[in-house]
């Protein structure tokens, strides 16, 4: 119903002659700062060393970059291709431009090597890894028309799927077999199938209990998309706990990883010199280069995941599943109406789109060590793919997956000749950040993806290649026809294989069916009671504080009262061992509190009431944080020596800045770029903070992350108020530092909560509400949308700020895994949901459950150390359960092997870590599928009259 | 104020090969209440659209109120005086229709005691917003739905409130698009009744879409403009078109059999 007709005009920011003036005199202001250490940068004296040229070249690109876009939005309209081609130049010229000037005002040089093969080649199976996520998506786009955060997951249960079959008995003698020189094909084949119908059926039964429900309710894109959030939570989890976090390699049989199983490509070197290069010519082209070995399993990745998407492309446009599936793509209620079971078509579209993605995780595992933890930095690169490549076009995806694989490999190198030029060699850290830096300078130009009119380019280019080129032209030559032939020889033995074990299993499993039969029906019953029980919480409790009464705004009030109480309750009956550890404890609840309400307030005021997805909770606080931590760390070891106040206060006022500016390139995005483009800054950060030695500091050596900076009060307290504290409490000792951050919560928290509801209260807060609910409207009936997001953004984003900064004095440090999302945004997500979107209450509410379920593991971890302790039953309860599950339920399954390998010395406990966030990722599912509105509904405003006249219903209300 | 409020000088706009209008040009002056009319697919809505800033124009000009317009963004456009409603009602579904008639207003502020610091009198300024916004449900008729959710109305009643919408906005020209499309007739008789006051003793001038050309033609527009094609047939007053041959030609085949 919403028809998008024109956002890219609708939100012009400035006239072409205001905005090209304003480049010039950004280009002029940096070329003169870089060239003679002059101009604005350097005037202001605000800056030193790094941060100087930082800024200076930041200026730049930005006119720069102005000045393309302009020039882009002029050439577009009457030759779109030509203008894509020039944009590309126009980037890079800048780029090296500005590098020129910079290198050369440093007086230093750098090289880059391009090994053409090398880079050619890690590019093309950077675009198969990527390709098999990015096809999924495009058809799950395509076909249930949602994003999908669980994509990335498939493929690496397809990973896990080849990798725990490579430990099976049978196949574990052939992956450690000795070097025979002869390459051995039958695990690999198995580990492919078995991976591709595996994660097939894990996608179909997903679908079937998961996003069915969803359907049926006529659910949002928005609502289906945090759902996929959620299952990606639940299955990274059980991955995590299955597999642990430490990293395995899929290996078909030992001669795989010989140094001979690799097809050597001739190549060129190719060195480029920029800077203050001397006597060097630019550009040299050495003969000299090593041939690039490309290893036969990159091979195997590259042809299974390509050949895929190429049959699942003839599936969709030469079949009649497929000219079902587009129908259903369409229109499903209409395709419904034409006698197409739309409900199968959406399966085979969830069997294919996990499918595609487990085979390629499969092979991926053989080139790449996996852990859980690479399906986040597969997604996202996936998404830029995607969106490249106009979302739900599967041609256009391969296209997509080209560029965005060739972008990742040739960043590598450059940004490795840079980085050692700028005393930075961690740069390269960068390149695993590049597709989606891209994809956001992109979006910059093209709000819509690389638009219609390249996909239809795309689709025509596509249509006149002949499929099978693609499958030939990698196969082809005397190499090729080798493994064809030990395909052929080694494919009867995998059969006999096969069936021998499939024998072996039914055996097995035969012997154990009754004892397992009870044992399922068992957990099911205490699986149905537990859903009942959490039905009950969320639904059942309505009748009595029914909806509609909690929906308004007395009702809203009192269950607000009544589970705040409940949830103070919980917290002072938590067991601890001391009067001191139990101050501790409490303090510690009531500052995560703090923190995570502020932050799921500033969720609530971009994504409740503004509409806007934003995925990038953790970005804007750990900015908040790192400019706190940064500045608040003494001078000697790399920090600045600030006050914290003021750190605190320009903290605050950058994150809001930040905020302010995201809002220019994403104000007109649509609702699932924005959430991709924010949660990659997330991602950017948590690189920059890996790699740039300028966020390191607090410690002599250049160890990363920023440690050892002053936290508020912490002087005035050790000098003597907190033994005034501890003695007044009835403490032995000193009063604990984390009272002083419990305390400063106890004051933020309602000072922000009461800011943040009056404004919401006015004209302000009913215009974004407007802006979620239909932005073209609101733009229509005279509000600036770009104004008003911008607004929200960077009010939202400040709080969020500040929330960092007071994260930042609990943790006493900030590493790079501070930024992970699972660890925050994902957790304020949840109580995002679980809460109330759109109320303020809820927030508080949300936070809090979150945080006790965060405690209440935290103390069943310690709970482990000693039967005398609180929880230890339960803990041992969940761990024996843990081993019954994996050695004699899934002992059914995979070898003793794969148990061994991944539980060192037998001790098998389940994560609790994990064991949380499945818990957390099951209950924003399943708040949704419950109760969607949350434990308190957003309450509709209702302005009265003031004068009571002649209406009836004036009297009832007053 | 001298300048008209709508001036519109040969503009075309494509849609890929298809010419949705082609070079129309016309004119609306200070409080008058025009129609649009036109077989489905003739263009009106896209005129609407380009007026309104939705859509850029191939070529052409557009002034409202003596500003050249085809430059500006929707929320630009409507601040110079023009509010248009949307064929397809688009409210804001989550909130009420008391709210849904209270964000249009321009100039808002904060009611509430810490922000009206920095503008004393919001606080009375909301006060008579909400008034107005009564006032309007109250001619409208859908007064006693003030406190539902938008999503609740029927699809008469939403365009009431859409229309209402447009008002609140303080209008010196409004482009309606179909505002009585499945409204009861004697209320759509009496909202034109009230569009013909607005026009004639505000000097807001109206230009409204419809679809049912008898209508049109029976509540005393001062103007009517039929578009065939993309194109401009012909403008007059009400009895021009109705004896204009070309008009029942293209538009009026099954006019003959007129029911009343």
């Amino acid at each position: 119903m919403q028809l998008r007709l024109g956002p890219s005009r609708s939100l012009e920011l400035l006239d072409t002659h205001k905005k090209t003036l304003i480049a010039a005199i950004l280009l002029l202001d940096a070329c003169i700062g870089l060239l003679y250490g002059a101009g604005s940068v350097a005037w202001s004296g605000l800056f030193a060393g790094d941060l100087k040229w930082m800024f200076q070249s930041f200026e730049m690109f930005i006119g720069g970059f102005i000045f393309i876009h302009s020039f882009f939005e002029y050439v577009r309209r009457t030759k779109p291709v030509v203008a894509f081609g020039t944009l590309i130049i126009l980037t890079t010229v800048l780029i090296v431009l500005i590098l020129q000037l910079l290198l050369s005002s440093l007086g230093k040089s750098s090289t880059v090597n391009y090994n053409l093969s090398s880079v050619g080649m890690s590019g093309l199976y950077w675009t198969a890894a990527y390709l098999s996520v990015a096809a999924g998506l495009a058809l799950t786009y395509k076909v249930q028309r949602f994003g999908n955060f669980a994509q990335a997951e498939m493929m690496l249960i397809g990973a896990y799927v080849a990798i725990t079959l490579m430990w099976s008995e049978y196949f574990f003698p052939i992956s450690s077999a000795p070097e025979d020189g002869k390459l051995d094909w039958s695990l690999l084949i198995c580990a492919g199938l078995a991976a591709f119908l595996l994660t097939g059926f894990v996608g179909v039964v997903i679908d079937r209990f998961v996003y069915r429900k969803f359907r049926k309710k006529a659910a949002s894109p928005q609502v289906m998309m945090i759902a996929s959030l959620g299952i990606a939570m639940v299955i990274r989890a059980f991955l995590y706990m299955r597999f642990s976090a430490g990293t395995f390699r899929f290996v078909p049989d030992t001669d795989w990883r010989l140094v001979e199983s690799k097809f050597s490509v001739p190549t060129k070197l190719v060195q480029f010199s920029i800077g203050d290069r001397g006597e060097l010519s630019i550009l040299r082209i050495s003969e000299t280069a090593n041939a690039y070995g490309f290893a036969f399993m990159k091979v195997a990745l590259v042809v299974g995941v390509i050949a895929s998407v190429v049959i699942l492309m003839f599936i969709l446009y030469k079949t009649r599943l497929g000219r079902k599936m587009r129908a259903v793509s369409d229109n499903s209620d209409l395709a419904a109406s034409s006698g197409i079971d739309v409900e199968r078509v959406h399966s085979t579209s969830a069997f294919l789109s996990a499918g595609i993605s487990g085979l390629g995780g499969a092979m991926l595992a053989g080139v790449l060590p996996i852990n859980p933890e690479l399906g986040i930095t597969l997604l996202l690169p996936a998404f830029a793919v995607l969106i490249l490549g106009t979302i739900g076009s599967i041609p256009g995806v391969f296209i997509g997956a080209l560029v965005v694989g060739l972008v990742r490999s040739t960043s590598e190198p450059f940004l490795i000749g840079i980085g050692n030029a700028l005393d930075r060699p961690t740069m390269s850290g960068f390149a695993e950040v590049m597709p989606f830096v891209f994809l956001i300078a992109v979006l910059l130009l093209l709000p819509r993806g690389i638009g219609d009119v390249l996909t239809q380019w795309n689709i025509d280019r596509m249509k006149k290649r002949d499929h099978s080129k693609y499958t030939i032209g990698l196969g082809s030559g005397t190499t090729g026809r080798e493994i064809f032939g030990s395909i052929r020889d080694n494919f009867a033995s995998t059969i006999t294989i096969l069936n021998n074990q499939c024998n072996l299993v039914f055996a097995n499993v035969r012997s154990k069916l009754i004892w397992i039969l009870r044992k399922v029906a068992y957990l099911g019953n205490v699986f149905r009671l537990v859903i009942a029980l959490f039905s009950r919480l969320l639904v059942k409790t309505s009748s009595t504080f029914g909806t509609t009464k909690r929906e308004t705004e007395r009702g809203s009030w009192v269950t607000f009262g009544i589970l705040f109480f409940i949830l103070v309750l919980i917290v002072l009956l938590l067991p601890s061992a001391t009067a001191l550890t139990k101050i501790m404890q409490v303090a510690r609840v009531v500052s995560l509190l703090g923190i995570f309400s502020l932050l799921a307030i500033s969720l609530n005021l971009h994504t409740g009431i503004t509409g806007m997805t934003n995925f990038g909770v953790i970005f804007f606080a750990g900015l908040g944080a790192i400019i706190v931590g940064i500045l608040c760390a003494p001078v000697e070891t790399n920090g600045y020596g600030w006050a914290p106040w003021q750190a605190t206060i320009l903290a605050v006022c950058i994150s809001g800045l930040a905020g302010w500016l995201l809002a220019y390139p994403t104000a007109r995005l649509r609702m699932d770029y924005f959430a991709i483009v924010t949660i990659s800054l997330g991602e950017i950060l948590s690189i920059a903070l890996r790699s740039e030695p300028l966020l390191r500091a607090g410690t002599v050596t250049s160890a990363i992350g920023i440690s050892q900076y002053t936290r508020p009060f912490e002087d005035w307290w050790n000098s003597g108020v907190s033994k005034t504290v501890g003695s007044s409490l009835g403490l032995p000792g000193v009063a604990p530092y984390v009272l002083v951050i419990a305390l400063m919560c106890v004051i933020c928290v309602p000072l922000v909560w009461w800011l943040l509801n009056t404004v919401l209260r006015s004209p302000w807060g009913r215009i974004l509400r407007s802006i979620r609910e239909d932005e073209e409207v609101s733009q229509h009936h005279g509000h600036s949308v770009l104004i008003h997001k911008a607004s929200s953004l960077a009010m939202g984003a400040a709080i969020a700020g500040l929330a960092g900064a007071i994260w930042a004095w609990l943790n006493t440090g900030i590493f790079p895994e501070f930024m992970n999302p699972v660890r925050s945004t994902f957790l304020v997500w949840a109580a995002f949901i679980v809460g109330g979107r759109g109320n303020n209450r809820g927030m508080i509410i949300g936070a809090f459950l979150i945080v006790i379920v965060d405690f209440f593991f935290n103390v069943m971890v310690v709970a482990r150390g000693g039967a005398s302790l609180p929880f230890h039953g339960i803990v041992t309860y969940i761990d024996s359960a843990f081993r019954w599950f994996i050695v004699d339920l899934g002992g059914l399954v995979w070898s003793d092997m794969s148990i061994d390998q991944v539980f060192k010395r037998g001790i098998i406990t389940a994560n609790l870590e994990y064991l949380k966030l499945a818990l957390i990722g099951g209950v924003i599912v399943g708040t949704l599928q419950l109760a969607p509105k949350g434990l308190l509904p957003e309450i509709p405003s209702r302005p009265e009259r003031s004068v009571v006249q002649s209406s009836d219903r004036g009297k009832t209300d007053e | 104020m001298n300048s008209l409020p709508l001036k519109v000088q040969r503009i075309t706009k494509t849609f890929g090969g298809l010419t949705a209008v082609g070079g129309i040009s016309f004119e609306i002056t200070d409080g008058e209440f025009v129609g649009l009319i036109g077989p489905n697919g003739c263009g009106k809505s896209t005129v609407f659209n380009c007026i309104s800033g939705l859509l850029p124009v191939n070529s052409g000009d557009i002034q409202v109120f003596g500003t050249p317009s085809s430059d500006l963004r929707p929320d630009q456009i409507q601040r110079l005086g023009l509010t248009r409603t949307f064929q397809h009602t688009r409210l804001w579904m989550g909130m009420t229709v008391i709210e849904n008639l209270l964000v249009p207003p321009r100039q808002q502020f904060a009611p509430n005691r810490l922000l009206s610091l920095f503008r004393p009198g919001s606080r009375k300024e909301e006060l008579a917003r909400i008034e107005h916004a009564y006032a309007v449900l109250e001619t409208l008729e859908i007064s006693h739905m003030a406190h539902n959710l938008a999503n609740e109305l029927s699809g008469g009643q939403s365009k009431l409130v859409d229309l209402g919408r447009a008002l609140m906005g303080d209008p010196r020209m409004l482009l309606l698009d179909e505002p009585v499309a499945g409204v009861a007739a004697p209320l759509a008789e009496k909202i034109f009744s009230n569009l013909r006051k607005l026009a004639s003793e505000q000097g807001t001038s109206v230009l409204v879409v419809e679809h049912n050309m008898n209508f049109i033609l029976r509540t005393g527009v001062d103007r009517v403009i039929v578009m065939d094609r993309g194109e401009i047939l012909m403008q007059g007053t009400p009895d021009e078109v109705r004896q204009n041959s070309d008009v029942v030609a293209a538009y009026l085949g099954g006019t003959e059999k007129r029911s009343k």
